[in-house]
């Protein structure tokens, strides 16, 4: 492992400092901790991050150019010739949007085919030629995978990334600009129609503040609509190898050196040895072919940037005595992983300058899971001045390694610098003086629950925020991953914040929840709100009162009477009856409007009649719960909603048969 | 978009909208306002937050209000108003003229009256404002016309009789009535010895002088009386002034305590109670004095159960005739001998009794009656005693003979069973009466229905002597079966009784319980429930031991409304009794019965006792607008049904959309912005309640 330790103590230093640049006021955070309970930390001395990093700057002046006028337009759309897949979505996106906003059709061109001038009606896509003829550039822009710029030149407007996501994006970020446009869900967005637009004179540069997203939502994958809520697809454009996580058996496959090498695992056979049981000629060997992994996933896929080395799915690891030693040594067992992980990094840079490796040279990282057994770091900690120190310099992450924190066992309900949390927050703080990039798998939904309220909007916008703060490059929130159509229990709102604050951590939450909510279910926002709230009020309550707050919450078991008394339940039943009443008029005015509330409505319905029925079901007429299963049954088929909880058994099909209507 | 409070209906506040008095409803906020034309000086619009207008309508319909009449005072509906921040709002109530027109004028009104001066629709508009200026408006119609004063009408009166006999009072004619009418008759002595309510349309007075029988009606608007009297003259002879249930069959050896009628002499005009002598008269001339109405019969034969009044030289009988039966009373199995028949011999088989006879329309007797509300006959016609056309099957009211329905059976030619009720109505159903095949007749009291074989239910709408059939009043029904058109060996296997078994191996059955109608089920904290009498019936044994006992969810006894303390000891099952569900969980109603021969039967439902009912938050309005920095919110308490108070747990939802709790009534507003106040409350059966109001801070 190549050892720069000056580099490391000097980025220890500046992790520190890091985290108390990210300071809020602290008069502001002191009122806070004086009000304590839900929401507010109960610590005075944990300081609640904020994030001044981002790079959204949106500037423009008007100008008299018409762009579009009565569904007229002059403009063309430009791509390359032979774009790739992204850029022809792309440009049919903004083709589509433009004339829903305006009546003009665009129609869209290649860079072989016209070419700039000051007086040309051009909106280009991508850096092809004409971006090119026209002097402009992203040199020093950092743009990335995602981010984008978007500037005016004479009477064009150039839209651009440094990747194909990036001018994808970047479309998406005109139209929100120009007209409003936003996407909350699969068959849900808006968009402002003008009868004028004008050019404006722009100069916007828009990075997320997480680099690379990616939403763990069945229902998106594959979808444009995941594209305009701006998520990456997880795939091999991000991931060589395995996508993700778990895949050092892809590495070293059990049936290929079990038998043989029984040293390269554990015990148990369900984890890898980092250690080799302390053989150094075998340890050498796992090296060995970890980096053939390694080259042949490089050399196969050109394009990716990272490769995930990440343990199994279990509570296992290695007690041999080598690592058992280690594990003494450094108090945490991740020691081992880190200790392989930065001599493979070493190996495959020190492959990459070789005239081999050097066409396949890129800046790779290899990502590895803090997680279960892992999440603990290899650190002292001075509980005086509440600071961490390596406990060497051989766990620092070397450059080429991340690392993916994985808390699953935190308490999502609750803000991460709540007491119930504390060593979650702990740990991440701990690994930042390990690693200085990071990749996130997060847990904002209920594993064993798909259909209750499982409330996450407390912590949701801090979480990235200090995802934000930790330099993470990549963050997945694992969500209803099986659920292939829609959701209930307002997990959709959950999915529109998660595609906005992954973007930018500093919007107004309250301003976005409004839009969601006047986008989703129009007339009837209002009292949709006011169930929302109230539900949320009600889940402050659980967790402070009933004991709903714990550790693993996203195994936590909601369908408790203490939670949802059936009065607060029938009562919300009613105001969802009224919002119904509020979107009525609507079936004579714009039916498809009408049908997309009501849908909208009675899909969120469905987590307070899951509740009646679970909790409370002989409370109730016989005749009234048939009618209320029966409609659970319906609006989950018009939905898409098909699982309760993970696990392939655990169908709603299964629960319709264990209600008696199927 | 900001967040708004919402517009909410009658149903959100909480689960159980209290109705304020009897008969009062909970009317929407706003009614009419766009029917009002905009040329109208008011014009109300709907107000998110206003408050809700009670009106006590005393049982009327509000859209149907009783009609006024020109020159009478009119009381309109009494309202009150409430919402939840201002508690009580007070109402402002105004009666119109041309409610809808630009003539549209006010009429005065006093305590709640007003004269209408004219024909015409009146409206009454009632009105109320909370100190945020929200305002609810609501209306209704009341129209007006001309007629004559309320008016009682008597028919034909008897004005002279004498002590002890009953009689009819005058009918009633009404007319000229406003609204709903109570017609209300009493019968008083003038000298004040007595005074009776009427009940039906007949008394019997107790004294000799003169009655007054008085009438009085009241409407929504007046009251109309009328009166006359009658003269009533000493009775010479002592008058028993009921009827008692005598059965009609004892059995022999079993010890009963026979009814004594009410009686009196009148000889000082006034009513004496008299003791009857009874007495059992045997077949054969032998008499026993019953003391105290205890009478266990010693011989088999007819009887005659005697009750004697003497006075002076006056004397006044009432007379039952009975027969004692032989059935071993107290031992197993002689179930042949609880049919009586002359002319049938009587024969417990394996399988069934045979009641066998060779002569043409001979009758057998069931001695003990059977429980009307459930009644059960299984028979068959036998296949080897087949000369004879029908079986008649007869019911038979226990205590008043005219009340009888019968159902006769034949077999159809060329196959099939013809049923026929009362003789006038017939019904063919594929079934035998001379294959031996069993036939199940089956009779409800509360619906008045019968079926055979579980066919069609066909309902007695008539007696057997063409009056209306309301049931069998007692209860009871006697069971007679006849044979007719018998020209040889003719017999009826009787298989089972109810739940009563016939044959060698059969146990004497259980007792049956049944209820008019079970009341079990789910109620409310507080609410009174009425434990309705449920019956106890018993083929062979009617005189069953009841215990009947109401637990209360902590295992005690319950004392009913009336002071009876339901622990069996002095509980009659077949009274109703009225309990107040004063605790959440079970109530335990529970019967047990047992017949002579310890035949046990326990019998229990469940009241369960929820309390659905969520508390009340008050609010105690305060500021809505702050600016940056310490925001005090408004106090609240609670309380839950019963009255007991409830911790309020005040939660703040932000503009970042992070929600605290409040602890000590004030929190710090550290940005501009929207927050939402909410204060919850729970009752220890988790009811709860949420409560809402939002504060701008600038």
């Amino acid at each position: 492992m190549k050892k720069d330790f000056l580099k490391r103590l000097a980025f220890t230093l500046l992790a520190c400092t890091f985290l108390f640049v990210g300071c809020v006021d602290d008069e502001t955070d002191e009122t806070e901790n004086e009000n304590g309970g839900g929401g507010a930390s109960a610590e005075e001395s944990v300081v609640r991050e904020t994030f001044d990093g981002g790079v959204h700057q949106y500037d423009y002046t008007e100008t008299t150019h018409v762009m579009a006028e009565n569904g007229s337009s002059g403009y063309k759309i430009v791509v390359e010739e032979n774009a790739p897949k992204e850029l022809v979505i792309a440009s049919e996106e903004l083709q589509m949007f433009f004339k829903e906003a305006t009546g003009a059709t665009l129609p869209i061109v290649t860079d072989a085919s016209v070419g700039y001038s000051q007086t040309a009606e051009l909106i280009v896509l991508g850096q092809n030629n004409v971006f090119q003829n026209a002097g402009l550039s992203t040199d020093g822009l950092n743009l990335g995978m995602n981010g984008y710029m978007i500037k005016t030149k004479g009477n064009s407007v150039f839209i651009t990334g440094d990747d194909v996501y990036g001018t994808l994006f970047g479309v998406y970020g005109f139209l929100e600009l120009e007209y409003n446009f936003d996407c909350f869900a699969v068959d849900c967005y808006t968009i402002d129609q003008k009868a004028k637009t004008t050019l404006k004179n722009f100069d916007v540069l828009d990075l997320p503040d997480i680099p690379l997203r990616s939403g763990g939502e069945s229902m998106l994958q594959g979808k444009v609509a995941e594209k305009r809520m701006r998520f990456m697809p997880r795939d091999n454009k991000l991931f060589a190898g395995t996508i993700g996580v778990h895949s050092t058996f892809e590495c070293f496959p059990k049936a290929t050196y079990e038998a043989t090498y029984p040293n390269f695992y554990n015990a148990e056979k369900n984890e890898l040895c980092y250690t080799a049981h302390g053989n150094e000629q075998q340890l050498a060997l796992m090296h060995e072919i970890a980096l053939k992994y390694v080259q042949d996933n490089f050399i196969q896929n050109t394009e990716a940037h990272m490769i995930t080395f990440s343990h199994q799915d279990t509570m296992s690891w290695c007690y041999c005595e080598a690592c058992a030693a280690v594990k003494e040594k450094y108090g945490a067992f991740s020691a081992t992983a880190i200790h392989f992980i930065n001599d493979l990094a070493d190996d495959v840079e020190a492959w990459m300058e070789t005239p081999e490796g050097q066409p396949y040279a890129r800046d790779f990282k290899i990502t590895f899971l803090a997680y279960t057994t892992t999440e603990a770091a290899p650190v002292k900690y001075d509980e005086k001045t509440d600071t961490f120190t390596p406990v060497d310099d051989t766990v620092i992450c070397g450059d080429h390694v991340q690392v993916m924190f994985a808390p699953i066992n935190m308490d999502y309900q609750n803000s991460i610098y709540e007491e119930v949390n504390a060593s979650y927050y702990k740990n991440f703080r701990a690994w930042r003086v390990l690693c200085d990039e990071f990749n996130i798998y997060s847990y904002h939904a209920n594993y064993i629950d798909f259909l209750s309220f499982f409330d996450t909007f407390e912590q949701l916008q801090e979480f990235y925020i200090f995802a934000a703060n930790s330099n993470t490059q990549w963050l997945y929130d694992l969500g209803q991953g099986q659920n292939m159509g829609g959701a209930t229990g307002w997990h959709m709102l959950k999915i529109y914040l998660n595609s906005k604050f992954g973007w930018n951590v500093n919007y107004n939450f309250n301003e976005l929840v409004d839009k969601f909510f006047n986008a989703y279910y129009g007339p009837a926002a209002n009292v949709m709100m006011q169930i929302f709230q109230e539900q949320r009020a009600r889940y402050a309550y659980n967790l402070e009162y009933e004991g709903l707050t714990v550790t693993r919450s996203c195994y936590a078991v909601l369908t408790e009477d203490k939670y949802w008394p059936k009065n607060l339940l029938d009562r919300w039943v009613e105001l969802y009856d009224e919002a119904l009443a509020a979107i009525a008029p609507l079936q004579y005015t714009d039916f498809e409007k009408y049908e997309l509330y009501s849908k909208n409505i009675r899909m969120e319905r469905l987590s307070v009649y899951y509740s009646m029925v679970a909790i409370h079901e002989n409370k109730y007429s016989a005749e009234y719960m048939w009618e209320v299963k029966n409609e659970c049954k319906d609006i989950a088929a018009l939905a898409g909603i098909i699982k309760l909880a993970e696990g392939d058994d655990n169908t709603l099909v299964n629960l319709w048969m264990e209600w008696g209507i199927l | 978009m900001k967040s708004k409070k919402f517009s909410k209906k009658i149903a959100l506040w909480t689960a159980g909208l209290v109705t304020l008095c009897v008969g009062a409803i909970a009317v929407p906020q706003i009614v009419r306002a766009a029917d009002v034309p905009d040329t109208v000086a008011e014009t109300f619009e709907p107000t998110a937050g206003a408050p809700r207008i009670t009106l006590d309508t005393m049982g009327y319909d509000v859209n149907n209000a009783p009609c006024a009449v020109v020159g009478k005072d009119y009381r309109i509906f009494n309202a009150t108003a409430q919402d939840s921040y201002d508690n009580e709002v007070k109402v402002a109530t105004r009666v119109w003229l041309y409610y809808y027109s630009t003539t549209k004028s006010r009429v005065e009104v006093k305590d709640g009256v007003f004269v209408p001066q004219q024909t015409g629709e009146y409206v009454v508009e009632y009105t109320a404002t909370d100190a945020s200026g929200n305002k609810a408006v609501f209306v209704y119609a009341v129209p007006c016309v001309e007629k004559g004063a309320l008016k009682i009408t008597l028919g034909d009166k008897t004005q002279t009789c004498i002590t002890g006999e009953k009689i009819a009072v005058a009918s009633a004619n009404l007319e000229n009535v406003s609204g709903k009418v109570d017609l209300q008759v009493q019968i008083k002595h003038k000298d004040g010895k007595e005074t009776q309510v009427l009940n039906g349309d007949s008394f019997t007075p107790m004294y000799e002088g003169v009655y007054v029988v008085e009438y009085s009606a009241d409407d929504y608007l007046e009251t109309a009386t009328a009166s006359y009297e009658i003269t009533v003259g000493k009775n010479e002879t002592p008058v028993f002034v009921e009827d008692v249930s005598v059965p009609k069959y004892f059995l022999r050896d079993k010890a009963y305590v026979l009814p004594v009628p009410k009686a009196y002499h009148f000889v000082f005009g006034s009513p004496v109670e008299m003791i009857p002598v009874v007495t059992v008269e045997y077949e054969n001339g032998e008499t026993v004095t019953v003391e105290n109405g205890a009478f266990t019969p010693i011989a088999e034969g007819n009887v005659t159960v005697k009750y004697s009044l003497t006075y002076g030289n006056a004397v006044t009988q009432l007379t039952y005739a009975a027969k004692v039966v032989n059935v071993d009373y107290g031992q197993l199995n002689s179930y042949e001998k609880y049919f009586d028949g002359d002319d049938y011999t009587m024969t417990l088989t394996a399988d069934y009794i045979e009641l066998f006879t060779m002569t043409d329309g001979a009758a057998v007797d069931f001695i003990n009656p059977l429980f009307a509300k459930k009644v059960n006959v299984v028979f068959a016609g036998s296949a080897k005693y087949k000369n004879y056309e029908s079986v008649e099957l007869y019911l038979t009211d226990s205590n008043d003979p005219t009340v009888q329905v019968k159902v006769s059976f034949r077999e159809k030619t060329g196959g099939g069973l013809i049923y026929t009720v009362n003789d006038e109505t017939e019904y063919t159903m594929q079934a035998s009466l001379f294959s031996g095949e069993k036939i199940t007749f089956a009779y409800a009291d509360d619906d008045k229905t019968f079926n055979v074989n579980n066919t069609l239910d066909v309902f007695f709408g008539r007696t057997l002597g063409g009056e209306t059939f309301n049931g069998f009043p007692s209860g009871k029904a006697y069971l007679t079966m006849k044979m007719t058109g018998v020209d040889g060996a003719a017999a009826i296997s009787m298989y089972k009784l109810g739940n009563q078994n016939f044959n060698y191996n059969a146990m004497d059955a259980v007792p049956e319980i049944a209820f008019s109608r079970h009341n079990g089920g789910e109620r409310k904290i507080g609410e009174v429930v009425e434990l309705l009498p449920f019956y106890v019936s018993d083929v062979l044994d009617y005189d069953c031991l009841v215990n009947f006992y109401v637990l209360d969810p902590d295992g005690e006894f319950v004392t009913a409304l009336d002071g009876t303390l339901l622990d069996g000891s002095e509980t009659e099952y077949s009274k109703p009794y009225s309990i107040v569900m004063e605790k959440t969980g079970i109530y335990n109603i529970c019967m047990e019965v047992s017949d002579t021969l310890s035949n046990k039967q326990l019998y229990a439902y469940g009241i369960s006792v929820v309390d659905r009912t969520p508390p009340k938050i008050r609010l105690v309005k305060g500021e809505t607008q702050f600016t940056v920095g310490d925001v005090t919110v408004w106090e609240a308490t609670a309380t839950d049904v019963v009255g007991t108070e409830l911790d309020v747990y005040v939660y703040v939802y932000k503009p970042d959309g992070k929600i605290i709790e409040v602890k000590e009534g004030v929190f710090n507003a550290s940005t501009a912005g929207t927050y939402t106040v909410f204060y919850q409350a729970m009752d220890a059966e988790k009811n709860s309640t949420i409560e809402s109001y939002e504060i701008i801070v600038s």
